[in-house]
């Protein structure tokens, strides 16, 4: 395997995690947004102390994304800011607002005006941004984006309000409700909230549901808007796909017989498979149809250097990542004193 | 107004609020952690309760000032590509390496101070205590890191131009590039001592509201001892700093200094009013020699003016010359609140507890700041017109996108509710009796 291809590997899988992980709590985000009923503060409650220890972490993700684009393929992470201006800008200002608005919430009276306003922030924020940023990958995958003698043309708005565009935003923030739904049946379980439990449950089956439905939708999509992504689906994409389907189905039927774990691991593959499946049917474009990844890479002594970094970086990151899921994740909030 | 601008000068300035806004946080970040395990040290070692309030309480700060320094610091890896495209289109291969490597530092970070803020009844206190050591030694290596870059935009090495396109390139020269080691070591230093002087200032108000317990007194100490402790080495490296501008970067040097003549026993200026149409400096108190001794060591030595360049290539002169002495002049004004705090302390054994001491005090903790935005405007105006010094223009690498004032627009007003809200967290957290303090920190809800 090339240097490049090495690299973009595991930014994509750097990509998948910050779905995995940060689009959990941006799923969380909104369900927070729609909390209801007699027990819309628990859930809320339930919310802000799943994502709490871990979401500055699993932000980080996004910022590896960027600078592994960034060092090893710079000339894509100058073309992709200019071409997504806009969503890059509206998603920013969703991060931003949706990570001091869960800071500053958690702080202050309890069901002030101080914590009903940054609640509202919070759960907008995590609602606007998974959707822009869905969006701005469904115009890298489309073809909207043309970069033809190093310059780049894509509309400021045409780029990313494609119907595809559209629709890889609302596909992206199902996915997110879908994920953060299942992971907070297990945290619900795990604290002993049968009442909790329930309410997620049914949530899960919602979002799973549409996410399935919009996930057949989306293969008539590329088939009729983006010829090059279908082509690539139909040889290489296929496999991920069927496996995105069977995990998808299967974690549903876990969620309904309450097997949580199981569910959660399902969704997990899920939608790792819908990205992987993405990148697969990709290739060779980073940005589709005029750039390569070959001819978007770094000189090779820049690659060398990142995939050195990588390896180090890496071996301080694996061992802390455990440490904190396996602090904050693995068991019921038995505290030691 | 901001809508009239052009795309370059709305780049700018919003490059320039997104960096001062983040600078805060950033510095804040970094020098937190370290007043933290010192006082949860003291607490675990001797069991006093005061030091663990103090610790409990820098905590929750922490909390609040990281998150918001987090996502304002996203913003700028975005900002780079929104607004530079041509920077790092053309010279990612060669200056990409420090920022993917500050990823790594930002995640531990993120991951120690998710254990630490959360982990108080989940681990034992030595367990947590350690927790704390990650993140004070990835917040400096993050500002190490990001600054390196910065750096090599003031002393491009590490490629070569040939035919249009950058070739040889090697990373790990560009990240250790002249400017790296000295640039690096000031800003860390800076963030210590603003952090220091910061929370020092909260207690000293305290203080002179009458509020002079073990708590206020120990907080106070500890931000001074960091604060003013590292501020006669601070101004040794400020030294440092200017001389290795005078070597790499002759132009910023002298819009600095306000130096338009080239000439021999060039005066230091202290104070005064650069006027770029006269081409002159006035008003200015001038040592005979002093910039030529300072900046190469010997008080004959030429030092090049404004002159020799053609005015549009020349930096903006007066900001910088204002930007600069300010600096200098806070920097000298904590050097003396340090000799008045050490020499009370060798004779009395304490501290100086006065009221025109705790008032310097107060006044200590935003200059300290303000001195980190002067320096950034130094280093930054001061490289105008090139982006990256002598090699691109900032002009070349602005985005050919429209509508940056509107951007300019969203982020004033974002960062000013950011800033009044977590301004306002801080405060009532400062003034939050004590008792609620030494209970056990319930899982936020």
């Amino acid at each position: 395997m090339s240097l490049e291809a090495a690299i973009l590997g595991i930014v994509w899988v750097g990509l998948t995690l910050y779905v995995l992980l940060a689009g959990a709590d941006f799923g969380g985000g909104v369900w927070d947004l729609f909390a209801s009923g007699e027990r819309a503060q628990q859930q809320r409650a339930l919310i802000s102390a799943a994502i709490g220890p871990v979401w500055e972490a699993n932000h980080v993700w996004l910022i590896f994304v960027l600078t592994g684009l960034l060092s090893a393929f710079p000339t894509v992470f100058a073309d992709l800011s200019v071409a997504l201006y806009l969503p890059f800008s509206l998603a920013l200002i969703g991060i931003v607002l949706r990570g001091s608005a869960f800071a500053f919430r958690s702080h202050g009276e309890p069901d002030s005006a101080w914590q009903r306003t940054w609640t509202r922030v919070f759960g907008i924020a995590s609602l606007v941004t998974p959707f822009v940023l869905g969006a701005a990958a469904g115009s890298i995958a489309s073809g909207r984006i043309r970069v033809v003698n190093g310059e780049v043309r894509a509309g400021l708005l045409s780029s990313w309000t494609s119907p595809l565009s559209l629709f890889a935003g609302l596909f992206a923030l199902t996915i997110c409700a879908y994920l953060a739904a299942t992971y907070l049946t297990v945290e619900a379980v795990q604290r002993g909230e049968d009442e909790l439990e329930r309410d997620f449950r049914g949530r899960a089956l919602v979002a799973g549901a549409v996410a399935g439905v919009l996930a057949a939708v989306g293969l008539v999509l590329v088939h009729s808007e983006a010829p090059v992504l279908w082509e690539g689906m139909r040889e290489a994409g296929l496999l991920f796909a069927a496996t995105s389907a069977i995990a998808g189905v299967g974690s549903l039927i876990f969620v309904w017989s309450r097997r949580y774990r199981l569910a959660r691991a399902g969704a997990v593959a899920a939608v790792a498979s819908v990205l992987f499946g993405w990148g697969v049917a990709q290739w060779p474009y980073l940005i589709v149809p005029d750039v390569t990844v070959t001819a978007a890479a770094a000189p090779d002594a820049t690659l060398r250097v990142v995939v050195v970094g990588f390896a180090i970086g890496g071996a301080v990151l694996a061992p802390s990542l455990f440490l904190l899921f396996r602090i904050f994740k693995t068991e019921p909030s038995t505290d030691r004193r | 107004m901001v809508l009239a601008l052009t795309s370059l000068q709305a780049a700018r300035i919003q490059m320039a609020v997104s960096l001062g806004f983040h600078i805060v946080f950033a510095a804040l970040g970094v020098g937190l952690p370290l007043l933290l395990l010192i006082a949860e040290y003291r607490a675990n070692r001797s069991g006093d309760p005061t030091w663990m309030a103090l610790a409990r309480r820098w905590a929750k700060a922490l909390g609040i000032l990281f998150a918001v320094g987090a996502v304002s610091g996203t913003v700028l890896s975005f900002a780079l590509g929104l607004f530079w495209p041509g920077l790092m289109g053309r010279w990612g291969s060669v200056i990409g390496l420090p920022f993917a490597l500050e990823a790594f530092a930002f995640f531990v970070e993120a991951i120690f101070l998710g254990i630490y803020l959360y982990g108080w009844e989940r681990l034992t206190p030595w367990q947590h205590w350690w927790s704390g050591v990650p993140i004070a030694v990835s917040g400096a290596a993050s500002a190490w890191f990001v600054v390196t870059a910065n750096a090599w935009m003031q002393t491009p090495v590490g490629f070569r131009e040939a035919g249009g396109r950058v070739v040889e390139v090697d990373p790990i020269a560009a990240m250790l590039n002249p400017s790296t080691p000295v640039m690096t070591t000031h800003m860390i230093l800076a963030a210590y001592m603003a952090t220091g002087l910061g929370v020092a200032a909260v207690y000293a108000m305290g203080m002179l509201r009458g509020r002079r317990d073990g708590y206020h007194r120990r907080g106070l100490a500890v931000g001074l001892a960091l604060g003013l402790g590292i501020a006669p080495v601070q101004v040794l490296v400020g030294d440092w700093a200017a001389r290795v501008v005078a070597e790499h970067q002759p132009v910023k040097l002298a819009a600095l200094e306000g130096q338009w003549e080239t000439q021999r026993r060039a005066p230091l200026r202290i104070g005064g009013l650069p006027d770029p149409h006269r081409e002159e400096t006035r008003f200015a108190i001038e040592v005979p020699g002093g910039l030529s001794w300072l900046a190469y060591g010997d008080v004959d030595a030429i030092v090049r003016g404004l002159k020799e360049i053609e005015p549009r290539d020349r930096p903006n002169t007066v900001l910088v010359h204002l930007a600069f002495q300010s600096m200098v002049a806070i920097g000298f004004g904590l050097l003396g609140l340090g000799l008045w705090a050490g020499v009370v302390a060798l004779r009395r054994r304490r501290l100086p507890d006065s009221r025109w001491f705790l008032r310097a005090a107060v006044a200590a903790g935003p200059a300290a700041f303000l001195a980190i935005e002067a320096g950034w405007i130094v280093t930054e105006v001061g490289r105008q017109p090139w982006i990256v010094q002598g090699v691109m223009r900032t002009a070349e690498a602005v985005t050919s996108r429209p509508g940056i004032g509107w951007h300019l627009a969203g982020t004033i007003t974002v960062y000013l509710a950011l800033a009044v809200a977590s301004t306002y967290l801080l405060l009532r957290l400062a003034k939050q009796p004590r008792s609620a303090e030494e209970a056990p920190v319930e899982e936020p809800a």
